[in-house]
């Protein structure tokens, strides 16, 4: 700590963080893939308006 | 016969409005046997996440903006376009010595004018006061840009705009996108905006020439304000952190975490970070959220005596049925988080969305070593926002055509859901978006061993998430519009 101005940006190191490989990266723009996926996260937010409305 | 005020015309207020007329029946409203009012100063209504979208030059103003009075007037609602100033919850100051509220007209020809207006029941709807004056040289006005309102986030797209015309012409730009406060909320929708910008400068084929910084109050990324998720992906529990940091790195966005921003001058945010360190980073685009605080509202009990300690918290936001007690985080509960809106000492006087005083923060709160407070303050995001609005609605529906007996329903961030859909770039084949959602908001460690419902809790980056945020725009904008089956749309 200090009143000093420092002259480095403590940028984050993400150096260690895991990428996606080349077929994730693909599959998100999958159109099948991405019709599954758009069914399943509709189902998820009618579930969870289910559960909170049911919370009442 | 019942009078009900509504105040503030957003996300909650409009919604607990259309519930409202629905429950109440246009027929009653316009006979004036019952009658709503909403106090706005706006005469349009915004969909505020689309404002992303306005903010990279994706969408134009008029694309999320809508007129109020319109769709009040088919619904036998009365729409005052005005600032309410205060509130008398004891009564008087009205004629018929009934509770009341003070509003300052902004148009309808009345701009300037005040008007007293006696209530049965109020919604406190008044959502955030916009608080850029609380970090020098923040906002709009002065060395930063935000996407806060339509207009803003126009004005953040012509410099955006000028800024990538720069780079075309040979030239290397640094663009900064975060929290303006170490105490800001809506990590989601500045996570949203780097994503957008990144996508925009790829599109433009000027992303080599280009740095962009995200910079935030978060401890962590992926803490999003709700102290991070935890998600199931892939056989593994696995955490929104890894999650979010993969998508910086793979976008090859920087991120700066745990920062407080002191100061914006022309070109350069000052700011500390947790372990008490001061520095400096010079931008040529910049756009910092504000941290938000109550509308300023004042209360007045029956002699005139200024009750506004006793009605809104320090923050501005309005008291209700939360529990108030200072606890250090490990002792946070659920049951901290309230569950009706009620205002304390009054039955009829509700708020909701993000007007309400929120009993603590989720994320685990920290300061710097020179006492600096770096945390965020919680979301309330649109749906529960939505949700408390259908929700109190319900309630004085019910009061008014039960009796004032009727049990108030319930609504708690530690029980409902949200989901926070950042798109990450448009196009029906090429766009994406980091899709999450939570059950529920505020953590409940005595029902799930990862505070949420691990079948409900997920982060995902697709195309899917992008189409879904695109059909929740215009399906939002038209249940607003109160059109043909809008009820059967859900919050
Ligand atoms: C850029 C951005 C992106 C976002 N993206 C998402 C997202 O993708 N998903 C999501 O769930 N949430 C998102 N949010 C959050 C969402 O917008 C809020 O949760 C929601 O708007 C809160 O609703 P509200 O009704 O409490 O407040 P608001 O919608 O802000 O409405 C407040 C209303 O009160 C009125 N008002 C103000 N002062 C007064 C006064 N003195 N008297 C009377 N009326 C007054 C205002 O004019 C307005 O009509 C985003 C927020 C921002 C800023």
């Amino acid at each position: 700590m200090s009143d000093e101005t420092s002259n480095t940006t403590p940028i984050l190191d993400m150096s260690g963080v895991p990428l996606p490989t080349a077929r994730t990266v693909r599959a998100r723009t999958s159109l099948f893939k991405q019709t599954m996926r758009f069914l399943a996260l509709n189902l998820r937010l009618l579930r969870m308006v289910r559960k909170g409305h049911a919370s009442r | 016969m019942a009078d009900v005020v509504i105040l503030g015309a957003g996300v909650s207020g409009h919604t607990a409005a259309l519930h409202l007329s629905r429950m109440l029946g246009k027929r009653d409203l316009r006979s004036g046997n019952h009658s709503i009012t909403v106090v706005s100063p706006n005469a349009d209504w915004n969909w505020i996440p689309s404002n992303i979208w306005v903010g990279v030059g994706k969408m134009e103003p008029p694309q999320v903006l809508f007129p109020l009075q319109p769709v009040y007037e088919k619904r036998g609602v009365k729409f005052v376009q005005a600032r309410a100033t205060a509130i008398r919850p004891y009564g008087t100051g009205s004629d018929d010595d009934r509770p009341s509220v003070e509003v300052t007209y902004t148009g309808q020809d009345r701009d300037g004018e005040s008007e007293v207006i006696p209530y049965d029941y109020l919604i406190n709807a008044t959502g955030p006061k916009l608080r850029f004056e609380a970090t020098p040289g923040l906002g709009p006005d002065h060395h930063s840009y935000s996407v806060c309102t339509a207009s803003h986030a126009a004005d953040a797209s012509a410099a955006l705009g000028r800024c990538i015309e720069s780079m075309k012409d040979g030239n290397e730009c640094t663009l900064v996108v975060g929290m303006g406060h170490g105490t800001c909320t809506c990590e989601g929708a500045a996570f949203e905006y780097a994503f957008n910008v990144d996508h925009e400068l790829r599109e433009a084929g000027v992303r080599e020439q280009a740095r962009l910084v995200f910079l935030t109050n978060e401890a962590q990324l992926g803490d999003f304000g709700v102290d991070g998720l935890t998600f199931e992906h892939e056989g593994f529990v696995t955490h929104s952190e890894l999650w979010a940091s993969s998508l910086f790195r793979e976008r090859q966005v920087e991120a700066i975490v745990g920062a407080h921003v002191e100061r914006v001058d022309e070109g350069t945010v000052h700011y500390e970070t947790l372990d008490g360190e001061h520095h400096s980073l010079d931008f040529d685009f910049a756009m910092l959220l504000p941290p938000f605080g109550g509308v300023p509202l004042k209360a007045y009990d029956r002699d005139g005596e200024d009750i506004t300690d006793q009605i809104f918290a320090p923050s501005g936001f309005m008291k209700v049925d939360a529990d108030y007690t200072p606890r250090p985080y490990e002792e946070w509960t659920v049951d901290d988080w309230p569950e009706t809106y009620m205002a304390p000492g009054f039955d009829n006087v509700f708020a909701t969305g993000i007007a309400f005083a929120p009993p603590h923060q989720i994320s685990r709160p920290r300061k710097s070593p020179n006492g600096t407070v770096i945390a965020p303050s919680p979301p309330r995001t649109g749906m529960p926002s939505g949700v408390m609005g259908k929700t109190v609605a319900t309630t004085i529906a019910r009061k008014i055509t039960d009796g004032e007996d009727a049990v108030p329903l319930k609504a708690s961030m530690g029980r409902l859901g949200a989901a926070c859909i950042a798109s990450s770039g448009a196009g029906l084949r090429r766009g994406t978006a980091a899709a999450m959602s939570m059950l529920p908001v505020v953590p409940d460690y005595e029902r799930y061993e990862t505070g949420r419902d691990l079948h409900d809790t997920r982060g995902e980056i697709g195309l899917a998430g992008h189409w879904l945020k695109l059909i929740l725009h215009y399906l939002f904008i038209y249940k607003a519009k109160g059109r043909f089956g809008w009820h059967l749309i859900p919050e």
